[in-house]
């Protein structure tokens, strides 16, 4: 999923929330989330607002979590 | 943030122009009902039967009059509870008393978008989001507000806090070289510029062992981690995203409150709450601006032991430029550990306070507190990352569900 941070919670893990193509949405990350960087592991923290992203989440019995976020400049 | 007179009545009312009278514990004393003018009580009475917002003078116990705003202009600051207790101050609307300059205005009429909501059912009151004209505090402060204090840790480099986040225009040649000497790659983090956090060691001593490692159960069986404050024996404040998460399935299922924890040490014990507070404009609207939340512990025996912060809502001057402390529990550092940092506040908004803190996920609900002269009192609750990183400022509205939730 692409989209555009614009919040990020700082609960642990994480929680975000996105502005997606379908509207705003909030996820959490898993406590094992990978944030990536042209490709390079980064702190979860290097997420901030205003980025865009590429998500990569999840899905277990209805519930989604996001496991891969990679962040575009 | 004054309020022109002239915006608010119409030419044909003459209204004096008085602020409400503040006790020495800075909570408004009750008002009088009685109305100014009777014009007023009937464009009152039309305007709560069409739900239209109006704005009118009432003339308080002392003679002195106070600008009052109808219920209608508030909604997201009405409760929002959860769990198996009732909720407190539940009762029926007061008719004409709605969004009041300051004071407590709970039980107001649940048909206000400030109209409690809980997870339990019913509703509680709507706090008004009257213009913070004068600082309020939960308790009794003497003095004028400085510039703050900062508590004093050993290992704690001052001059950093104070420093950064200054404004621009003050900065000396010496300051705007140290953003030269980043590392190749710097990446900006919630850590602001360099991370200058150290960490509780004691945290059995006020305020430390009044602030929470919590351990949060949401509803999709996710485990979580924010931290959390005791604002009153049973209470313990925190961010509205961490007693109500949209991204894990709504309202925590427990939330585990460990005081003063420090490593794997609990000091305290802990206590498991099961009922939580927020306010609509966070679990309706999912609105940034109202991200704050309160567990309500069984029993206040913690609290009691522990001891609980005051907190204050301050106007824009107070808080501008205001050194200010935070504490919590990072998840970049070792797990259970309380960390500190300190700094100015940057920039202030209606709703929300921005800071050059040092912060990190897990440190969501941790106060953001002003010391002085011996005198602790939070003005934000810290919620988001960024740099600057901001707190949901303390403003009446929210003072006042802070006092209701603290009288639980």
């Amino acid at each position: 999923m692409d989209a555009t941070i614009i919040h990020v919670m700082e609960s642990w893990p994480l929680q975000l929330a996105l502005l997606t193509p379908a509207g705003q949405e909030h996820v959490a990350l898993d406590e094992n989330a990978r944030i990536h960087r042209a490709g390079v592991l980064v702190d979860p923290a290097a997420l901030q607002p205003g980025q865009r992203v590429k998500v990569l989440m999840l899905s277990t019995g209805g519930d989604r979590t996001v496991i891969e976020v990679e962040i575009f400049d | 943030m004054k309020t022109q007179l002239s915006e608010i009545f119409p030419s044909s009312l003459s209204y004096s122009r008085l602020f409400g009278n503040m006790d020495r514990s800075g909570v408004r004393s009750t008002m009088s009902s009685e109305p100014f003018d009777l014009r007023s009580n009937r464009r009152l009475a039309k305007a709560q039967s069409t739900g239209r917002c109006f704005k009118w003078a009432q003339r308080i116990a002392n003679g002195n009059l106070i600008i009052r705003k109808s219920r209608c202009a508030m909604a997201k600051h009405n409760e929002s509870t959860s769990g198996t207790e009732k909720p407190a101050g539940t009762g029926g609307s007061k008719p004409g008393c709605g969004c009041g300059g300051g004071g407590s205005s709970t039980g107001e009429s649940t048909g206000s978008p400030h109209a409690s909501v809980s997870s339990e059912g019913g509703a509680e009151g709507a706090s008004g989001e009257a213009v913070t004209m004068v600082d309020q505090v939960a308790e009794s402060f003497d003095g004028q507000p400085t510039g703050g204090e900062l508590e004093g840790l050993p290992g704690f480099d001052p001059q950093r806090a104070i420093g950064e986040g200054m404004p621009m225009g003050i900065l000396t040649d010496e300051m705007l070289e140290l953003g030269e000497c980043r590392p190749e790659g710097f990446e900006p983090e919630t850590v602001c510029g360099n991370d200058d956090r150290v960490e509780i060691t004691n945290t059995t001593v006020a305020p430390w062992r009044s602030i929470c490692k919590l351990i949060i159960t949401f509803p999709n069986g996710a485990r979580g981690g924010c931290t959390g404050w005791f604002i009153g024996p049973k209470a313990v404040m925190t961010a509205g995203h961490c007693v109500y998460s949209r991204a894990n399935g709504g309202w925590a299922r427990q939330i585990e409150v460990i005081p003063g924890m420090r490593g794997a040490t609990r000091p305290y014990g802990s206590m498991v709450g099961t009922s939580f507070r927020s306010v609509t404009g966070w679990t309706q609207d999912s609105d940034p601006n109202f991200d704050y939340g309160c567990i309500i512990l069984p029993s206040p025996t913690l609290g009691n032991q522990v001891g609980y912060f005051g907190f204050a809502a301050l106007t824009d001057a107070s808080l501008q430029n205001l050194l200010v402390n935070n504490s919590g529990y990072p998840g970049d550092k070792p797990s259970g550990t309380q960390w500190y940092n300190a700094g100015r506040i940057t920039n202030v908004t209606a709703r929300k306070i921005y800071y050059m803190l040092d912060t990190y996920g897990g440190q969501s609900g941790s106060p953001t507190w002003r010391l002085l002269s011996g005198q602790r009192h939070a003005v934000g609750v810290h919620a988001y990352g960024g740099c600057p990183n901001s707190s949901t400022r303390i403003i009446t509205a929210v003072f006042n569900n802070m006092m209701t939730w603290r009288n639980s």
